[in-house]
């Protein structure tokens, strides 16, 4: 990219395709859907949890994540790659790390994106039930949800960026209304800070709360995968990180703790288990009158079909780099000619998907708890995981290679927050049943988080073993679709040039 | 501009006007056709880093005079920066030249949605269209390429995919050969770094989103 921009007419014609700070915040936000996390996780980590400590772990982990930030953003200056995470791992810790990082992720997002449709489903259904008294199962709205993020997906439709910003505006808008008044009314008469003060983080369920607000972040790490679209990537990615980080952190945190202090602090996970779908408006209605919970539901229900689509392809995006760095089967690496949507890639998690809600229906078990729940936080463990790693691959990188960054970016601030969020996780693990909502011991709250485990190891695992026999594929790790060539390949199911080193 | 051409309506469905590429990823092979021209006209030399013009190289026409002026005027692009902002105009500008030849007419559908009207490309004369198809495939098949600019075209037609479509039916001595073929073209002033610039930059186009 160059970087002489003054008076170029080939940089300002191509400017006018990029996108700038707000519009990369706007993707990361999307992925991270506001009224998803306020409405559904918070409320739904209240009612399985029982812990009310939710609020203030948002603004501790907000605190985390922008140390964080600040040596993952010094690594993305130097490397420009739409895989993100993985290539500085690969970059930082090694290539067996990297690729261990790769496949933890690649099971994260895609652990989140299929967890949605257990939020979509029983949200649509009782909205439907509410206003025209259907009485469908929430899998009749899930497998509705999953075949237009299918046919989309398969034809790299998005939704329309400026659709999207109308429906985010409304979003924040309706969370900022709904806590303004939620604060205006408390319970009792007394506004309580309990559920925000620090004290929260040093009890038993510290673990908890951090945990899920982990989940609620996430998409805050999307900002360098859009680096090579946006204007001037120096600036618009930092921007846009900090932005979107300190935007969810105030709503976040904001509207968690309305909700506590309108329904009081010891009442909250009562209430919470009484409204699964809809505390939030529940809890709003006696002040913004009745149809709160009907604009409330649509917003929420669209806000979770945005994500369910940003997950889609953020998975389907994933798989098809390591497709084409031929690290993974190499068919993810495929395209489809006519709409260069990554086909394979984009099928197979359609096909995930589709599995899981079917399994789900027809075992019976609850989709809003054992899917959206489950799934959403032990995504968050993986993405935990390879934010943890990235951070120590930052130290190591600017270790090896030097620069000009300063002392606080390439050693103090990551080594701050390697050391952070790998507390966050050790208290996660030993509080994995809390997290679930399960009797400790129960085989969910060992297999969920080992999952991971065996992810890495074959990550790693097949790293070695490219290591010894394909040395060209393994030196290729963590290029992403940079992958640089001096021969095109020609067989029948390669990817579109079907580039190798 | 015989290459941009070719490619252009090798990507064409003959029957229906549209194409069988997606149509981003069809304008990066036509940018890269261009500077490919240039090269086979020995104007310009390629680098991954570069666009290099020759000194006192003229433009083989005047449509590539532009291009070479502006090559010349602002050399610190990378070439798939180069191969990006040739695409941007590219399928416009080869139909309009298609059209003026009279192998394509232009035909704009109204939709009923907000979106532009849908643009299709159908053929004059299908079987004219059809051809370039044919005549590549032919050629591969028979193992029978004899002409740099045929090379370089199989070389355009693979970094977009669009040999998906060519040798769907071809046995693996076709594939072979083809490989071969692009392989001759390692002595080139250039051209493999801009096979591998138009498949990087098509990649990056299924990892980003559709606006």
């Amino acid at each position: 990219m160059a970087t002489n921009s003054e008076h170029s007419i080939v940089n300002s014609a191509l400017a006018k395709d990029r996108l700038g700070a707000g519009g990369v915040a706007q993707f990361a936000l999307t992925a991270a859907a506001p009224l998803l996390v306020v409405a559904g996780l918070v409320t739904t980590g209240w009612a399985v949890t029982g812990v009310t400590g939710i609020p203030a772990g948002f603004i501790a982990l907000a605190a985390i994540f922008a140390i964080f930030a600040v040596g993952y953003l010094a690594m993305a200056r130097r490397i420009v790659n739409a895989g993100a995470l993985y290539t500085y791992v690969a970059a930082g810790l090694g290539r067996p790390a990297g690729l261990a990082t790769a496949t933890v992720t690649l099971l994260a997002y895609s652990a989140l994106q299929v967890g949605l449709y257990g939020a979509l489903g029983p949200v649509t259904a009782d909205l439907m039930h509410t206003q025209f008294g259907w009485n469908l199962s929430w899998w009749v709205y899930s497998l509705t949800a999953w075949a237009l993020v299918a046919i989309l997906g398969v034809l790299r439709v998005d939704l329309n960026s400026r659709i999207l910003a109308i429906l985010l505006t409304a979003e924040v808008l309706l969370v900022v209304v709904i806590t303004v008044v939620g604060l205006a009314n408390p319970a009792g008469g007394n506004l309580s800070f309990s559920t925000l003060a620090p004290s929260n983080l040093i009890t038993a369920g510290s673990a908890v709360a951090l945990a899920i607000a982990v989940t609620g972040f996430i998409g805050f790490e999307q900002a360098p995968v859009y680096a090579e679209e946006s204007r001037n990537p120096r600036r618009t990615v930092p921007i846009a990180t900090y932005a979107a980080l300190a935007l969810m952190t105030v709503l976040y945190a904001g509207a968690s703790w309305a909700m506590s202090v309108t329904a009081g602090p010891d009442a909250i996970v009562d209430a919470a288990r009484e409204h699964p779908t809809d505390l939030m408006f529940f809890l709003a209605a006696p002040h913004l009158g009745d149809n709160i919970g009907t604009i409330g539901a649509i917003l929420f229900i669209s806000s979770m079909f945005a994500g369910l689509l940003a997950y889609h392809n953020a998975v389907a995006r994933y798989a098809f780099a390591l497709g084409r760095e031929q690290v993974l089967w190499r068919g993810f690496g495929r395209t489809a000619l006519r709409t260069s949507a990554p086909i394979t890639a984009s099928v197979v998690q359609s096909v995930t998907g589709l599995g899981v809600i079917l399994v789900y229906a027809l075992a019976g078990w609850n989709p809003m708890v054992q899917l959206f729940f489950w799934g959403g936080t032990t995504g968050a463990l993986g993405i935990l995981l390879a934010l943890t790693a990235t951070s120590a691959a930052v130290i190591a990188y600017f270790a090896r290679v030097g620069g000009a960054e300063s002392v606080w970016q390439k050693i103090i601030a990551p080594a701050i927050a390697t050391v952070a969020l790998a507390v966050v996780i050790w208290w996660t693990l030993t509080n994995y049943s809390t997290l679930l909502g399960v009797e400790p011991g129960t085989v969910w709250a060992w297999a969920l988080p080992t999952a991971y485990a065996v992810a890495a190891a074959i990550g790693a695992g097949w790293a070695l073993i490219l290591a010894g026999t394909r040395r060209d594929v393994y030196e290729g790790i963590g290029r992403g679709v940079n992958t640089s060539s001096d021969d095109l390949e020609v067989t029948s199911g390669v990817p579109v040039g079907g580039v190798r080193r | 501009m015989r290459l941009a051409d070719d490619l252009f309506l090798i990507a064409l469905d003959d029957r229906t006007g549209r194409f069988r590429l997606e149509a981003g990823t069809l304008g990066l092979g036509l940018g890269g056709a261009m500077l490919a021209e240039l090269v086979l006209a020995g104007t310009i030399v390629l680098s991954p880093e570069r666009v290099t013009v020759r000194p006192r190289a003229s433009p083989p026409d005047s449509v590539t005079h532009a291009i070479m002026e502006l090559l010349a005027a602002e050399p610190q692009h990378s070439l798939r920066t180069w191969v990006t902002f040739l695409a941007r105009d590219a399928v416009e500008k080869t139909a309009e030249r298609l059209v003026r030849d009279r192998l394509i007419r232009r035909e704009e559908t109204r939709t009923l949605l907000l979106r532009p009207g849908v643009v299709t490309y159908p053929a004059v004369d299908p079987s004219q269209v059809f051809w370039r198809s044919a005549r590549v495939t032919k050629l591969i098949e028979d193992q029978a390429i004899t002409e740099w600019s045929d090379c370089v075209l199989v070389g355009l037609t693979n970094a977009t995919g669009l040999t998906r479509l060519l040798l769907r039916d071809a046995d693996d001595a076709a594939r072979h050969y083809m490989q071969w073929l692009i392989e001759q073209l390692d002595s080139s002033p250039g051209l493999p770094h801009l096979f591998t610039a138009i498949a990087q930059a098509a990649a990056a186009r299924a990892m980003t989103n559709r606006r």
